[in-house]
């Protein structure tokens, strides 16, 4: 409407340069957001965490798409909302009773391989949505059930009566010798050397290893060290 | 702790923020809305040089201050000042006063409809 047909055709490119560097800030801010809250999946979500995944994903897609939106208005519920969830979990470590009302509380539905109905009634679920849940953990007789527990997460879990429970090493008086967590020493050609500094080995130790095993480490793919010092070694395909 | 310290300096700017543009903006928008009535009243008291002199001044005063007022309010809502403000140069050059008269109610209507929709009141937060 302005000016003429030559100012229309730069002000189209100025509007997708807009939108480009819009959506790098709120890229970056929501990268941000998920990252100072944490690592858990939707799945895993307290309640209070799903409803701040939602409202962030909202705030921060309507300025994207609407140049005529100020992206501040974006920006401060943006902030906002991050310093509300963090508030609220550590509001949540200090008081129960905070804890109870934004995260709510787990419930027992089965006990002893009866149905709590009143429970189930309160919590409006069915017989078909506790059976599911069993079948979900390998369990398709309610009478195997000790406890089966609603969490604040919605996943229920599920404890066996004794009889039910598999057979654990305890239960066979074994005695099994604790490797500890394999620790990726090399991956793709390069030593990782953050993992060694948590591994109980030294980088000379590492050193060692490669020479005494002869490894060229250009050429594996992964090498991991137990707690025993047992190496594994994926050596890298060869190239056609 | 960490996490603490993030929340507390976010939710500190978000608050600076949105104090210190508010009061920018009120200020900003009645500098404009005043200078915009200087003009209609000189126009009224039949002084047309003055009167073009004020509209060149709201001219600059609409230039220097709305950076700001985009960064808060949707650009929807001062296209209509733009738009108003853009010609009043031709108009002046052109000495169309009653038009130009026009223009400066349209800028004032819209500046002051501007504050009061960004007043904090019950109908503006529901």
């Amino acid at each position: 409407m302005r000016g003429s047909i030559g100012k229309i055709k730069v002000k189209g490119v100025f509007l997708l340069l807009i939108i480009l560097i819009r959506t790098i800030i709120l890229y970056l801010l929501v990268v941000l957001t998920v990252r100072v809250m944490g690592k858990r999946q939707i799945g895993q979500m307290q309640p209070a965490e799903l409803v701040i995944t939602i409202l962030i994903s909202e705030v921060a897609v309507i300025p994207m798409q609407d140049k005529d939106l100020p992206l501040m208005a974006s920006v401060i519920p943006l902030f906002i909302l991050i310093s509300l969830e963090i508030f609220s979990s550590l509001i949540s470590m200090k008081s129960l009773k905070f804890r109870s009302v934004v995260q709510g509380n787990s419930l027992i539905i089965i006990r002893n391989g009866e149905l709590d109905q009143a429970q189930m009634k309160k919590l409006r679920l069915t017989v078909d949505d506790v059976l599911e849940a069993l079948r979900k953990k390998d369990v398709f007789n309610i009478k195997m059930v000790e406890y089966a527990i609603l969490e604040t997460d919605g996943i229920m879990t599920v404890m066996l009566k004794p009889e039910f429970r598999p057979v654990i090493n305890s239960d066979m008086k074994l005695e099994i010798k604790d490797t500890g967590f394999p620790r990726v020493i090399v991956s793709d050609g390069k030593i990782i050397k953050s993992d060694i500094i948590d591994c109980e080995i030294t980088q000379k130790d590492v050193q060692k290893i490669i020479k005494k095993n002869k490894i060229d480490i250009e050429k594996v793919m992964l090498m991991t060290v137990d707690k025993n010092g047992k190496i594994d070694v994926v050596p890298k395909e060869n190239k056609k | 702790m960490k996490r603490g310290v993030i929340a507390t300096v976010l939710a500190v700017i978000s608050l600076f923020f949105c104090f210190y543009t508010s009061y920018e903006f009120k200020a900003s928008l009645e500098e404009i809305g005043q200078t915009s009535q200087n003009a209609l009243k000189l126009f009224e008291g039949k002084k047309e040089d003055e009167f073009a002199k004020e509209a060149n001044l709201l001219i600059e005063k609409w230039e220097e201050k709305k950076n700001l007022i985009e960064v808060i309010v949707t650009h929807d809502e001062t296209d209509d000042i733009e738009l108003a403000v853009e010609e009043i140069p031709d108009l002046i050059k052109n000495e169309d006063y009653e038009v130009l008269y026009e223009k400066c109610v349209e800028i004032k209507n819209n500046i002051y409809h501007l504050i009061s929709s960004d007043k904090i009141s019950l109908g503006n937060v529901f």
